[in-house]
């Protein structure tokens, strides 16, 4: 990879790139902005940039420090991630070599990782070393997974780094971390990336049809993580799943317990978040449809889920009253109350009988 | 040779040049000169605003060759040391990384030996909120009584996180923010050192960027230098930091104004594929109500931060929203602003947000609306409520699908009439129906039945010895007027009164005393036993 294979984000690598050139580079960078929006990605290229024999501002990705640097094998380069406790040397590494192979979607540890004060005690020692090459970069991902203790001895190092030494940190939840660390970087925004980034660089990338990018873009809304995790399941399959649900929602208790079994064994937890997922964007369209038909208006091109228009239709007729504030709300929690490890088969349980109350039917 | 940055290059070497903390810095040269040096100082205040540089110079003047000195030369041995932090006398220790007891056992075990060559042993501890609460403790007993010549400076953010115990031995010293001005002035001169020219409007955008905090400011500086060169413009430094065009703002209002959803959907996909910050954009728009919130508060733009144009836009809609509408407008982009941090979905709730903003319904004026009753002398207020049409937006307001008058089941209209038998057959219902949401209420009304309707009043009838219920239903007589008219669909004045006859009740479920006395007098009659009883004790009947 080089700066040009990063998908979008024109300004932070106008900003890096120009920093690069006139060597103005700050010690501690701060790359913030939504997940899966190459943050990572690109603080991998900016250490293989600074490294780089050609000294240009573009890494080369010939020379052997910019490969070392990119399988992460030189000693001058860490690459810091949140790990659970006692992770084992080779998986750390095995979840590492995720990320330098791609970067955009790498292994997820679990669970709960964190980047603990041991970590940052361990940074400290290291850069207390003269740096074999020119320079020593460091690299701490999704900074906001740092304990509070592990934040607050990070402060001084991040004020006043030793010479040649540079941190970057990435982070999509920065205001989470206190304030005092903020203040010592500079911080560098990412913008989320826009539906016609994500599906040409499906097409570019995956060699995805035109057609499907379209939609993989638009219900990952800017996330290229999790669009190249769904390349990876059955989209028809999961919309299916969406009407089949809302169906069930309007039948009786029993029939619903048992369709929330079938749903547990057929679906964990992260599929689950991506099924609720797919039913706000369901829930949207509807809204819009609703509104389009109120006023006579064609509202399909800014449908997402155009091409089931029929059945789109037919469920919003079916409907004399839809709550959809109340809807998305639920909805929402119930996808938060998934990432807070409540029991899945309470969480659908609740979720059926509060849709059955916003759903009123027809007649 | 690697690049220092600003916020480090230009770090304070002198009291007197730290700027916006005289409170601090006064008291401190003041306390030099009269050598009443505390052995302890607790620097608080938030981050960026002077706090470590403030306890460095201190360090300096106090072991200065010249000194105990408010000047400190910074040419000196000593003070050269202490700028490259390697004197053997002032020990900046991290408190974050080393917070345990075992630390500060071992920095008590140094406080034996006496400073060499300079004149105070100074250990200055930054985060110190971070030291664990055994750390803290073991501080104490020293700090209270301290071997001379020995001073502790502690810095921190977060003051309230140090135990009492500790502050109360501290002399301590509170930071404040730095206003937007002072900032400008310090960057201003910075530019002028380092031969940058720079826009006035560009410095007020990243002095307010930095919010109170030098460090922050000086940074975002450095980030726009490397970026733009020698020159910086306010464009570039709003490209830069992703400042949102006010344009956008003005145009999500206009549409609340105009009601269109589908340009509401395309705007929210030109804000995505424009890269904003989300939650950023909600915040602007915020800023955006409450400029309009002030406007039509105070009815001039003078008291709100924009550039001249917007404020005259500000003031020629000013009575395009009631203040009202304002604050449920900042409402919900206040709790959308929550969802849109934490939701892996952000964009779809954004775009849900600004079509929800534009459904929103305007609220009826209260003034409005008693006007309206003066007008028509309509007795219905909810009828009115309904009824009157939000007074905007013309185009839309009778077809809005959510709109609550449509809603509401039965169409309340001035027609709609209901007779006393119609009334008395469908009483025991009515009742029932009551009994499920108001229990107390709908057995009270199980003992009663309608006497007399004429002119929408209706007279409830009791048994003369219910006098209690009749107080009862007075008490509660707006409820029990709203349950009938969400039952009915009339509204009715309702009022309880003694029915002398006694009448039976329709409803077959309530049994009156009265009716009872006759069941046992009649029971009395027939059974032989109980007559004998009766006869027997004298019994009178009683329930």
């Amino acid at each position: 990879m080089s700066f040009d294979r990063i998908i979008g984000q024109e300004r932070p690598k106008k900003i890096l790139q120009r920093a690069l050139a006139s060597r103005h580079l700050h010690h501690a960078y701060f790359f913030t902005g939504p997940e899966g929006s190459g943050k990572e990605a690109l603080a991998i290229e900016f250490a293989k940039a600074l490294y780089c024999s050609s000294q240009g501002v573009k890494p080369c990705d010939q020379c052997s420090l910019c490969r070392r640097v990119g399988q992460f094998n030189h000693p001058d380069f860490l690459f810091l991630m949140p790990m659970p406790k006692n992770t084992a040397v080779e998986e750390e590494r095995e979840i590492l070599d995720s990320v330098a192979e791609q970067p955009y979607s790498r292994k997820k540890p679990w669970p709960n990782p964190t980047i603990s004060i041991e970590r940052i005690r361990e940074l400290r020692r290291i850069s207390m070393l003269k740096p074999l090459e020119l320079y020593r970069v460091i690299v701490i991902a999704e900074a906001d997974k740092m304990t509070d203790e592990a934040a607050n001895s990070l402060l001084k190092i991040l004020e006043e780094p030793p010479p040649n030494m540079y941190i970057i940190l990435t982070s999509s939840r920065p205001l989470t971390l206190p304030a005092t660390i903020f203040s010592r970087c500079q911080e560098i925004r990412f913008s989320p990336l826009t539906d016609e980034q994500v599906s040409t660089a499906l097409v570019q990338t995956k060699g995805v049809e035109p057609g499907a990018a379209r939609l993989i873009a638009r219900i990952v809304q800017g996330n290229f993580a999790r669009a190249l995790e769904w390349l990876e399941e059955d989209l028809e399959e999961r919309r299916e799943s969406v009407v089949e649900l809302l169906r069930v929602c309007l039948r009786d208790p029993l029939a619903q317990i048992e369709y929330v079994e079938e749903l547990q064994s057929r679906y964990d937890r992260r599929l689950l978040k991506d099924l609720l997922g797919l039913i706000l964007i369901w829930f949207r369209d509807v809204q819009v449809l609703r509104h389009g038909h109120a006023y006579g208006l064609d509202v399909r091109e800014v449908l997402v889920n155009a091409d089931r228009m029929e059945t789109l239709d037919k469920f919003s007729r079916a409907f004399a009253e839809i709550g959809f504030d109340d809807i998305f709300a639920e909805v929402e929690r119930s996808i938060e109350w998934i990432d807070r490890n409540v029991q899945i088969p309470l969480i659908l349980t609740v979720l059926f009988m509060r849709l059955q109350r916003h759903l009123v039917l027809k007649g | 040779m690697s690049y220092l940055v600003l916020a480090r290059k230009y770090r304070p070497m002198f009291f007197d040049d730290v700027v916006g903390q005289q409170h601090v810095t006064h008291t401190l040269q003041n306390a030099i000169r009269q050598n009443r040096i505390a052995n302890a100082y607790l620097f608080s205040g938030p981050r960026g605003v002077g706090k470590t540089t403030v306890a460095r110079i201190l360090a300096k003047a106090l072991n200065c060759d010249q000194g105990p000195t408010v000047t400190p030369c910074n040419q000196c041995s000593s003070c050269i040391e202490i700028n490259e932090s390697r004197s053997l006398d002032v020990f900046e220790i991290d408190g974050a990384s080393n917070r345990g007891i075992d630390e500060v056992r071992n920095l008590r075990e140094g406080l034996r030996y006496s400073p060499t060559p300079g004149k105070y042993r100074i250990y200055i501890i930054d985060e110190v909120h971070m030291l664990t609460n055994e750390a803290f403790n073991a501080l104490l007993k020293t700090l209270e009584e301290p071997p001379p010549q020995v001073l502790f400076v502690f810095a921190t953010t977060e003051a309230h996180k140090v135990p009492a115990t500790i502050l109360s031995r501290c002399q301590r010293f509170d930071f404040k923010r730095m206003s937007v001005k002072k900032i400008m002035e310090q960057l201003a001169e910075l530019c002028r050192q380092e031969n940058i020219e720079i826009e006035e409007e560009a410095l007020r955008m990243i002095a307010v960027k930095a919010d109170g905090s030098m460090r922050d400011s000086q940074s975002v500086l450095d980030q726009i230098i490397a970026y733009a060169g020698d020159t910086v413009s306010a464009q570039g430094v709003a490209a830069l930091l992703g400042i949102i065009d006010q344009q956008l703002f003005f145009e999500v209002t206009d549409l609340i104004q105009s009601g269109d959803v589908l340009a509401g959907v395309r705007l929210a996909s030109r804000i995505f594929s424009e890269g904003y910050d989300y939650s950023e954009f909600m915040i602007g728009l915020q800023e955006h109500l409450r400029n309009f919130l002030v406007v039509a508060a105070t009815g001039s733009p003078a008291e709100i931060d924009a550039s001249e144009e917007s404020k005259g836009r500000y003031l020629a809609q000013k009575d395009a929203f009631s203040v009202e509408d304002l604050l449920r407008l900042t409402k919900i982009c206040a709790d959308a602003e929550n969802l849109l941090r934490r939701s892996a979905n952000a964009r779809l709730h954004l775009e849900v947000t600004i079509v929800k903003l534009i459904k929103l319904n305007r609220s009826v004026r209260l003034s409005q609306l008693l006007e309206q009753l003066d007008v028509k002398k309509n007795p219905n207020l909810e009828t009115g409520l309904a009824a009157g049409p939000p007074p905007v937006p013309p185009s839309a307001a009778v077809a809005k699908p959510h709109s609550i008058a449509a809603a509401a089941p039965p169409a309340p209209s001035a027609g709609a009439k209901i007779t006393l038998a119609e009334l008395e057959a469908r009483w025991p219902e009515i009742t029932d129906h009551i009994k499920k949401t108001r229990i107390a209420l709908g057995a009270l009304l199980s003992e009663s039945w309608p006497l007399s309707l004429a002119d929408n009043r209706l007279e409830i009838g009791f048994a003369p010895h219910n006098g209690f219920s009749i107080s009862s239903l007075e008490a509660n007589r707006e409820q029990v007027q709203t349950l009938l008219f969400d039952l009915l669909g009339v509204r009715l004045q309702v009022s309880g009164v003694r029915d002398a006859e006694g009448r039976v009740p329709k409803n077959p479920n309530a049994v009156l005393p009265s009716d009872r006395k006759r069941e046992f007098e009649k029971l009395a009659e027939e059974n032989e036993l109980i007559k004998k009883i009766v006869d027997t004790f004298d019994t009178e009947f009683l329930k």
